[in-house]
């Protein structure tokens, strides 16, 4: 049954449908900055050490549809600061928020509305 | 006996060949173009943990992104604002938090490059999409705006868009020649809001951007409607474009945010249209 279930995911990958969750290629340490699904560091949570250009790829499930994009409530900046935005590719620049931050909500503007991350200096 | 089966050997060789052939054909993607959109505007940005610290940030922002998700992104006249010396006060002493324009180069995978050939050009289908959940008219106009921004979508899927946001609930539709005018106005946690997009349908290009707060922000001693954002696609091309030729045309600031009433006139170097906006007054013909 295992097997079934794991060719039927490989073929949905290959048709594109679903994507593999990005951890399993971009996991690097250590986290930079951490992001949280609900406010007080509370649902889902990555931890992220690079840039994100398109949080619609930064998935929390298998499905491409569990992804991070407009679904940040909270998060921790380590050691660097970051430049949160609207859009993919660094479009509409919303928040910057210093190195050594704990957010344990981002405000009722910006809940549910980042859609890139730079870490760091662009 | 030997030749007939030497000829059914070869039939069946041509007929395997033939299947991959058509494989090959079925599976080959035209070359995907280098997508290219020069954009300008404004909007608020918050520096401090409890989002009370407000400036204006402004930009003419330019990117190019290869399907592989390499390319360039240049922003320029980049400059941060404040509605009065008090906001100004309190962003330094943040320590002055930078809004920095970027101006760099990218590799293989650093930018996102949207696959819209594989998104439905059913306007049913996409207007379940748009208003699952119990999307507000907002963020139904939000995620269209994000959608079609520095994608530059082919013109039957913005078509297909545009059929599917005509039919949302609480969306106001005003047609003028080939612009179509979207508003949608309700409550957000934060207060009365409204959204506006500009779509030109004969080129299925996204227009303009615009996003009000109508009642008073926290932190912020500016009367409203307040401008939130305001962008302005001036240009796009589905293939590279020289840089040359991806200079800001025919913007022309007549007022310097006053009162953070942005006012401004573009031309539209793409359609010739002339297009002002001041507060909620948008006016391209």
């Amino acid at each position: 049954m295992q097997k079934r279930v794991a060719g039927f995911m490989s073929l949905l990958m290959l048709a594109g449908l679903i994507a593999l969750p990005a951890s399993a290629t971009t996991k690097c340490f250590p986290d930079r900055y951490i992001m949280y699904e609900h406010s007080n560091y509370g649902g889902h949570s990555r931890g992220e050490c690079t840039s994100e250009p398109d949080l619609r790829d930064v998935e929390w499930g298998i499905f491409a549809w569990e992804d991070f994009n407009d679904m940040i409530s909270s998060l921790k900046t380590l050691g660097q600061y970051a430049y949160f935005y609207d859009g993919a590719n660094y479009s509409n620049l919303l928040k910057y928020y210093g190195a050594n931050q704990n957010i344990s909500f981002v405000g009722d503007t910006l809940n549910d509305r980042f859609g890139s991350v730079w870490n760091g200096y662009p | 006996m030997a030749k007939r089966l030497t000829v059914a050997k070869g039939l069946g060789l041509l007929m395997a060949l033939g299947l991959i052939a058509l494989a090959i054909l079925m599976f080959q993607r035209p070359q995907d173009p280098i997508r290219h959109t020069l954009s300008h505007g404004s909007s608020l940005v918050t520096f401090d943990a409890a989002g009370t610290v407000w400036g204006r940030r402004s930009f003419v922002r330019e990117i190019w992104v290869a399907p592989d998700g390499s390319g360039r992104i240049d922003e320029r006249d980049d400059s941060l604002t404040f509605p009065n010396d008090t906001e100004r006060a309190e962003w330094v002493a943040l320590g002055s938090p930078a809004t920095p324009a970027i101006s760099r180069s990218f590799g293989p995978g650093e930018l996102s490059y949207v696959r819209l050939d594989r998104m439905s050009r059913d306007p049913r289908e996409l207007l379940g999409d748009m208003t699952a959940g119990g999307a507000k008219p907002t963020d139904t106009l939000r995620m269209v705006a994000l959608l079609l921004y520095e994608n530059v979508p082919p013109t039957d899927l913005t078509h297909a868009v545009v059929g599917a946001l005509r039919q949302v609930p609480g969306v106001e539709v005003e047609d003028r020649g080939n612009l179509v005018i979207f508003t949608g106005t309700d409550e957000t946690s934060t207060g009365r809001a409204q959204g506006r997009i500009v779509i030109d349908v004969s080129t299925g290009q996204l227009v303009s951007e615009e996003r009000y707060a109508l009642g008073a922000l926290p932190g912020l001693s500016v009367e409203p409607p307040i401008v939130m954002l305001e962008r302005w696609i001036d240009a796009t091309d589905l293939t590279a474009v020289s840089r040359s030729l991806a200079q800001p045309m025919g913007r022309m600031w007549t007022d310097t945010f006053p009162a953070f009433g942005l006012r401004e006139k573009v031309i539209q170097p793409t359609s010739g249209l002339l297009c002002m906006s001041s507060r909620l007054d948008h006016i391209c013909g």
